[in-house]
């Protein structure tokens, strides 16, 4: 395997393909060799920081046609097809199109405080990115504490939604921003919880340190901890604010939420950066718990980028899937799931992640043996745990079934409805219940 | 088609607790004003009518009076009964408000009151529905944009109804009416304008 | 530094308002005029406490086209183009429903072949019109378009078939009084025949998608109720009437262009609620696709209009004549003074009177539930405003 694994680096590392850190540790020890340390730390962190924004740049304009073309698949719709071959080019001229749009803001609005979100949106929009890694060793900044990081840094961005609507002095904007935070704050809970499973199992807190613990033991995270997995998709698309969840900026109730009143290229940048947070979730799904940019030794061939890159796009596509297919809850509903299923859920597992792990490491156990019964045994908790909820905490009006029922003969008023709601025979159609 | 409910039998059921309040005319049942609540109740109640359901409310504007016209169908028994009621003033043409016994009158109600500004006595919120407060007039009276001279609203014949009366012929029919921000023809701004120069 | 009297006065405000009570205040929302989920221009005015809805009242009118008065202006076939445009979803339904009043006040014997070809296409409209309704229903609970595109495709098949029939697709104006403006193109009955054969999947499909989703049951199961009593009271009609329980559907208590002789059943509800509402509008494309079946195996030869003269002139007098429209018991009440044209002309807008009860149904429930409710009534705002 060591000799497969030199294929691409013949006279040494620095331009093997696969992980394009090699290329980034030549430069440093280039100028290690004439300069001072703090210049190549700032020249390396400034090459990081372009690379990540020459990533998403591009990616973001591909996503937008991918998601509406997808979307549009679900809806027999052709979607875009007219600007460039296949419509590629129908993002470069909505951008276009939104750079020339007129900027307007209510004369109620608090300027400065209306002016900042679209700009400062964008801030832990690309801070995250920092962290995620892309190889073994492919990462701006593999901290040693990065869920702490991701967590801290994904969390300040409710934030910046509560200033645009506060600033907007729009009620919708209003009620679309404390909706965002009352769900942000509530939905961080599981997330926390779902990542601290991953943690305890894994006993590391840095992101690179969890997917090799994945490669290592030759297992993903979603086979050990299914329904932590569950809970952090669905947590992390309620902070993206996506169909089932997307309350904050529900289109049939408040309009567009806190971003009503942004109109133009302002409107484009919280379009931009939702869509750059979509992606940068998936990939974090990816690297928790599908393994990241390891794949069962298919990461000695193919470049490891490539690999997380395929599975953030599964990912993200289940997202686009959810969002053409499902419904939204209503507020209530969604903080109820959130504080009575995910959250016990999650916290379920902390507790089963911490007996397993003190049986692997105090009692010794093979992993080899232990991990597959402890992934079956987790499987048949969380599907246990599902089926438990579903009994127990379904509202009072989902318990019984709706029923049609056909009125044949007895047509009138209330003599003509009790008869018809009295025959003994099956209804024409039933649905729901328990 | 639908299946109309006797208007007699109607009438013997509301007279039967106020006498008086009901007749029959022509076969339609008219209905006092000042009873018509209690008349209308009676009819909702009564085991043989049983008009439960206030399928219709409107008015129309008979010139000399409003009439308001109720279509009320019985649900069970599968009847209608068009009940009539007329209001001769049309100064502040008012008439008491079925809302206590038909929920479904609120907005039809409304819609009258802005329309035509017959007050309903007791409706719980009556205020213009379509047209704004303080709009001038109510649109669907006859006399609504009143027109000088004898011209009535209305279509006065058909287009090239015969050959020998084709439309519009100056002088056959009667002229359309104006509306007032329209110009006015010539000749009668010519004969205006000799007066005052005369005076 | 030193504070304007305005700012003192509205600290003052807001000091007193945080000293006395809870501190809290409703909150005014104006949902509409230009809203996505109102359907048209349509404002709903709601008072809320957080997100609870503490009073509901519509204001309307800005649709308002004046049509009862115009329509004293035209002769009675020239009004049949208003009443395309009074429920813009369901033109042919309007079309009939004046033609009925205007063939009461006449006297008029409308042909076997006409009553046939009302039915197909009365029915055709409800197909389209409740595929609309429980689309933007969908909509309304927030699905991301998904089951209305789905929806739009059998509706716009029923568009095309009116447009090869009479040229238009929204406001057809096909009924005459007497009859049909045009006998059915060659090409419509293979169309209608293939729509037909190709229904009942697409039917399947949607219900596999939505009659067991459990976001859709949570949205809408328990939410805008309204018991049977409250209903008739306020003179609901069409499904809404029949979620309650109530099995009241004009077409079988009066039938009238035939209905008589075709098999069809009337689906009631139990609850009364949003989600009834909308199972009640798929059971009923279902029966529409029966009578339809029906009618085009049994469509009669002959003629498809009655010998009218352009200019007949009512007798004075007055009729009143309903339909059940999709929306409801839609009437047409026509006074006539003898003339080429009607005194009066009224018409029984069910969008409107099935809103009678929205206030009764929202309040109570969040804003959320309020929008779904509004959807479920499924309002056309052209009919409403008139």
């Amino acid at each position: 395997m060591t000799d497969l694994a030199g294929i691409g680096s013949v006279l040494g590392a620095w331009y093997d393909f696969r992980d394009l850190n090699n290329l980034q540790r030549l430069i440093t020890e280039w100028i290690a060799d004439w300069g001072p340390d703090w210049l190549a730390s700032i020249i390396t962190g400034v090459l990081g920081a372009l690379g990540i924004l020459g990533v998403i740049g591009p990616t973001l304009l591909i996503l937008i046609w991918v998601e509406r073309k997808v979307i549009a698949r679900f809806q027999q719709r052709y979607g875009p097809n007219r600007v460039g071959p296949k419509g590629l080019l129908q993002p470069v001229a909505d951008a276009v199109k939104l750079i020339l749009k007129e900027q307007l803001a209510p004369r109620a609005a608090d300027k400065l405080i209306f002016f900042l979100p679209p700009v400062l949106v964008f801030i832990p929009g690309i801070l995250i990115w920092g962290v995620l890694p892309f190889g073994p060793r492919m990462s701006v900044a593999d901290l040693n504490v990065g869920v702490l990081f991701l967590l801290a840094v994904s969390g300040t961005a409710v934030l910046v939604l509560f200033m645009a609507g506060w600033a907007s002095n729009n009620k919708y904007a209003l009620f679309g921003a404390m909706r965002a935070v009352a769900m942000s704050i509530s939905y961080e809970v599981p997330m926390v919880l779902a990542l601290l499973t991953l943690v305890v199992f894994s006993g590391t807190m840095s992101i690179n340190g969890i997917v090799q613990w994945q490669q290592q033991e030759d297992v993903i995270f979603i086979l050990l901890f299914p329904l932590s997995a569950i809970a952090f998709f669905f947590a992390a698309s309620a902070e993206l604010n996506r169909t089932p969840a997307d309350i904050s900026e529900a289109e049939s109730e408040i309009v567009a939420g806190y971003h009503t009143e942004y109109s133009g290229m302002r409107f484009g940048l919280f379009y931009a950066v939702e869509l750059g947070n979509t992606l940068v979730v998936s990939a974090f799904i990816a690297t928790f718990f599908l393994g990241g940019w390891w794949l069962w030794g298919l990461d000695q061939w193919v470049p490891s980028w490539v690999i997380l890159l395929a599975k953030t796009g599964a990912v993200y596509f289940l997202l686009i899937w959810t969002r053409g297919t499902l419904p939204r809850l209503r507020v209530d509903q969604l903080m109820g799931f959130c504080w009575k299923a995910l959250v016990p859920a999650t916290l379920l597992f902390v507790v089963v992640a911490f007996v397993e792990r003190t049986l692997l490491i105090s009692e010794g156990w093979d992993t080899t043996v232990a991990l597959p019964i402890m992934a079956v045994f987790n499987i048949a908790l969380s599907l246990g745990a599902v089926m438990l909820f579903a009994r127990v905490a379904r509202p009072a009006p989902l318990r019984r079934p709706a029923r049609i029922r056909m009125a044949g003969s007895d047509i009138g008023g209330l003599n003509a409805a009790r008869e018809v709601a009295a025959r003994r025979e099956e209804p024409q159609l039933q649905v729901g219940g328990d | 088609m639908t299946i109309q409910y006797d208007a007699t039998a109607a009438m013997e059921i509301v007279n039967a607790s106020a006498p008086g309040a009901a007749c029959v005319y022509d076969g339609v049942l008219f209905l006092d004003p000042d009873t018509l609540v209690e008349s209308i109740r009676a009819l909702r109640d009564a085991e043989q009518s049983d008009l439960v359901f206030l399928s219709n409310l409107t008015a129309v504007d008979h010139e000399l009076h409003f009439e308001m016209v109720y279509h009320l169908q019985s649900l069970d028994l599968n009847h209608l009964l068009q009940a009539k009621a007329r209001i001769f003033d049309r100064e502040d043409p008012a008439l008491p408000s079925l809302t206590g016994v038909y929920h479904g009158a609120h907005l039809q109600e409304r819609e009258v009151y802005d329309l035509f500004g017959i007050r309903f006595e007791g409706h719980p919120d009556l205020r213009r529905m379509f047209l704004w407060d303080g709009f001038p007039g109510y649109p669907l009276r006859k006399d609504f944009l009143q027109m000088p001279g004898q011209v009535r609203a209305g279509l006065p014949g058909f287009p090239h109804e015969s050959e020998e009366n084709s439309w519009p012929v100056p002088g056959s029919v009667p002229q359309r009416p104006l509306h007032p921000n329209d110009p006015q023809p010539e000749g009668e701004v010519a004969v205006v304008d000799e007066s005052e120069d005369a005076s | 530094m030193t504070m304007s009297d305005d700012t003192r006065l509205a600290m003052q405000g807001t000091i007193e308002a945080l000293t006395s009570g809870d501190g809290s205040e409703p909150v005014v929302v104006n949902l509409g005029p230009q809203h996505p989920s109102t359907h048209g221009v349509f404002r709903l005015k709601v008072t809320l406490d957080g997100e609870i809805v503490q009073d509901a009242e519509m204001r309307i009118g800005y649709l308002h086209r004046s049509m009862e008065k115009l329509a004293e202006e035209r002769t009675y076939t020239q009004n049949i183009p208003f009443t395309d445009r009074i429920d813009y979803l369901a033109a042919m339904s309007n079309n009939l429903a004046y033609c009925l009043a205007a063939e009461e006040l006449l006297g008029v014997e409308v042909p076997p072949r006409a009553n046939a070809i009302r039915v197909m296409f009365a029915e055709l409209q409800r197909v389209a019109s409740h595929a609309m309704a429980n689309g933007t229903f969908i909509n309304d609970c927030g699905a991301w378009h998904t089951p209305l595109f789905h929806m739009f495709r059998d509706r716009e098949r029923v568009l095309d078939m009116f447009e090869m029939t009479c040229g238009a697709r929204l406001t057809t104006n096909y009924m005459r009084i007497g009859g049909v403006a045009f006998d059915l193109p060659d090409e419509l009955l293979p169309t209608l025949e293939q729509f037909l054969a190709d229904m009942p999947e697409n039917i399947a499909n949607y219900e596999a998608l939505l009659l067991e989703n459990e976001i859709l049951h949570a949205r809408a199961r328990g939410v805008g109720v309204i018991s049977p009593e409250m209903a008739i009271n306020s003179s609901l009609s069409g499904p809404v009437l029949r979620a309650t329980g109530v099995p009241w559907d004009l077409r079988k208590a009066n039938p009238y262009c035939g209905y008589e002789s075709y098999e069809f059943d009337v689906p009631v509800g139990e609850q009364g609620d949003c989600f009834d509402r909308f199972l009640v509008r798929m059971a009923e494309v279902k029966e529409s696709l029966r009578i339809l079946r029906q009618v085009v195996d049994t469509l009669p030869d002959g003629p498809y209009l009655a010998d009218l003269p352009l200019h007949a002139r009512p007798e004075p007098g007055e009729s009143y004549a309903r339909v059940e429209s999709p929306r409801g018991e839609l009437g047409f009440y026509l006074v006539s003074d003898g003339g080429p044209a009607p005194y009066r002309f009224h018409c029984r807008p069910p969008s409107l009177i099935n809103l009678s009860a929205l206030k009764e149904m929202s309040i109570g429930g969040t804003l959320a539930d309020a929008i779904v409710t509004l959807g479920s009534i499924d309002i056309v705002v052209g009919e409403i405003d008139r």
